[in-house]
């Protein structure tokens, strides 16, 4: 098991998730430890429960349920002992820990002026286990540098939710700060890490490694920190998770303007989804975007597909409608 | 010459009894000052700096004498240690204030305050947590005064019944 997730479980819980199965340990998606509740792992994309010597059922009754005070050293162990220090963690429902793993949490929330300002007696924690995967952009990576003299190409990512959107992001945003993949010189990268997914930071230090060249401004709503890294960190790239707001789309014109390229995901199954979310239609139609990459994720690996904007749009000389450019497409695709 | 070396050895003794047992006031009164001060440095380091408890607990006893601020430092310490002791925040106020605890001149009233603020600190939020350091600074502040109505009460009373008390002895022997 991941050293740093070993590091925070209560003892108990950690000699009985110790005794699971290796293959199942080294393939672990998610523990979740619920209180006085049956303890649940996941893993290759399935679950069971724990018994108490650490082997695998589906009875929810032989089912090891961790104690209060387990979950409370635990919560303790997550916070470092420091619960008041998390509150803007809380108000999100997850704390990211070192190693990149992200804590769910649930509990009573506390409310005030009618939004949510916390969560109070936590019995709920949902450990998902972060995987780095080194090299996922290998073959993505040189085809994004399309652009004039091989110059790279604003780019956005859309998949289905699981599918690897957020960790072959962190590999493009890597690759392109070492300048690995398409030989091309090392550039600045600026990540807006909203959600602590991408690089996550801990304490304003990134877990992952997303290379030598990037600077990250993390738990930051994405447009605003669109715009400071503009002004701030002078970047070539920037990298940005799960587009969709209208504000989004402003900073992302903006850095188009800069001459900077941005490289995003959005959540869609294919390219005619994505065309039919306003935002993400008038970018494209824009083109503040030069190419869509679909992403799917086999049992191979990554499986990606590049559309290039001024294809769907070469093919729609006649008129200008975008609704003939969705259903172009479809054709298309 | 012996008798006279004895009725000295007594009278020293009993002076150096009078003044250790005045002192034990004088101590406790200045280092419930002192617990004060280092609550309220935490709370500062709560409220303004959100620092996080191992790193806060040093950091409110700096420039605090020994065996208060050792308190801090070892639950600090505990805390820090090796992760396969698994300490809570209870737990590691618990262990060393049964370590340092007797080298201190506080007494159980105060050892209560402590242990009831360790059972909460760093469980909840920030206003909560400055409430609950709040009302330990509020009970340790009334134990300081009756310590200080001790001290001048009984302080000099050792002193001066430690000597007295040896003069009677020697006075009884000879």
């Amino acid at each position: 098991m991941q050293e740093h997730i070993a590091h925070i479980l209560p003892q108990e819980l950690k000699s009985i998730l110790y005794h699971l199965p290796e293959d199942v340990k080294n393939s672990l998606e998610e523990i979740r430890i619920r209180e006085n509740r049956p303890l649940e792992i996941s893993y290759q994309g399935s679950f069971q429960y724990v018994t108490e010597k650490g082997t695998l059922t589906l009875d929810s009754r032989q089912a090891y349920c961790p104690s209060y005070e387990q979950c409370r050293k635990l919560l303790e162990r997550i916070t470092n002992y420091s619960l008041y220090a998390m509150e803007e963690e809380l108000r999100r429902g997850y704390i990211t820990i070192a190693g990149g793993h992200r804590i769910g949490i649930a509990g009573r929330t506390i409310l005030e002026g009618g939004s949510v300002r916390g969560i109070r007696d936590i019995g709920g924690f949902n450990i998902r286990i972060a995987r780095e995967v080194v090299g996922a952009a290998k073959l993505l990576l040189p085809k994004l540098f399309s652009g004039e003299g091989g110059s790279l190409q604003s780019t956005l990512i859309i998949s289905p939710p699981q599918q690897g959107k957020t960790t072959m992001l962190r590999d493009v945003a890597r690759s392109l700060s070492y300048g690995t993949y398409a030989r091309q010189l090392p550039m600045k990268v600026a990540i807006v890490d909203e959600r602590s997914e991408i690089a996550a930071s801990v304490r304003g230090v990134p877990s992952f490694d997303i290379g030598p060249r990037t600077d990250i401004m993390d738990a930051c709503p994405k447009a605003e920190g669109m715009m400071m890294l503009l002004r701030s960190m002078s970047p070539e790239v920037i990298v940005v998770d799960e587009i969709g707001r209208p504000e989004d789309a402003l900073a992302i014109r903006e850095a188009a303007h800069c001459g900077v390229k941005v490289i995003a995901t959005a959540h869609a199954y294919n390219v005619q989804e994505a065309l039919g979310r306003s935002e993400l239609k008038g970018l494209i139609a824009e083109k503040a975007f030069r190419n869509i990459v679909e992403l799917k994720r086999s049992q191979q690996g990554f499986m990606h597909r590049i559309i290039s904007v001024d294809q769907l749009a070469g093919q729609e000389r006649y008129t200008n409608s975008l609704f003939s450019l969705q259903k172009r497409a479809e054709k298309l695709v | 010459m012996i008798k006279l070396l004895g009725a000295v050895l007594i009278l020293f003794a009993g002076t150096a009894i009078g003044f250790v047992q005045a002192s034990a006031y004088i101590n406790r009164t200045k280092q419930l000052r002192q617990l004060i001060h280092a609550l309220q440095r935490l709370e500062t380091e709560i409220n303004y700096g959100q620092t996080e408890l191992p790193t806060a607990l040093v950091k409110c006893c700096e420039g605090l004498q020994s065996p208060v601020s050792k308190l801090f430092i070892k639950t600090s310490d505990l805390l820090k240690a090796e992760p396969e002791q698994q300490l809570s925040m209870e737990e590691a106020w618990q262990q060393s204030i049964a370590e340092e605890w007797g080298s201190t001149a506080l007494r159980t009233r105060e050892k209560e305050v402590l242990l009831r603020m360790s059972s909460v600190l760093g469980m909840s939020a920030t206003h909560d947590q400055l409430k609950h350091l709040q009302l330990a600074q509020l009970q340790l502040k009334s134990e300081e005064e009756v310590a200080r109505e001790e001290q001048a009460r009984y302080a000099n009373m050792w002193r001066s019944l430690g000597t007295l008390g040896a003069i009677l002895i020697v006075i009884l022997m000879v």
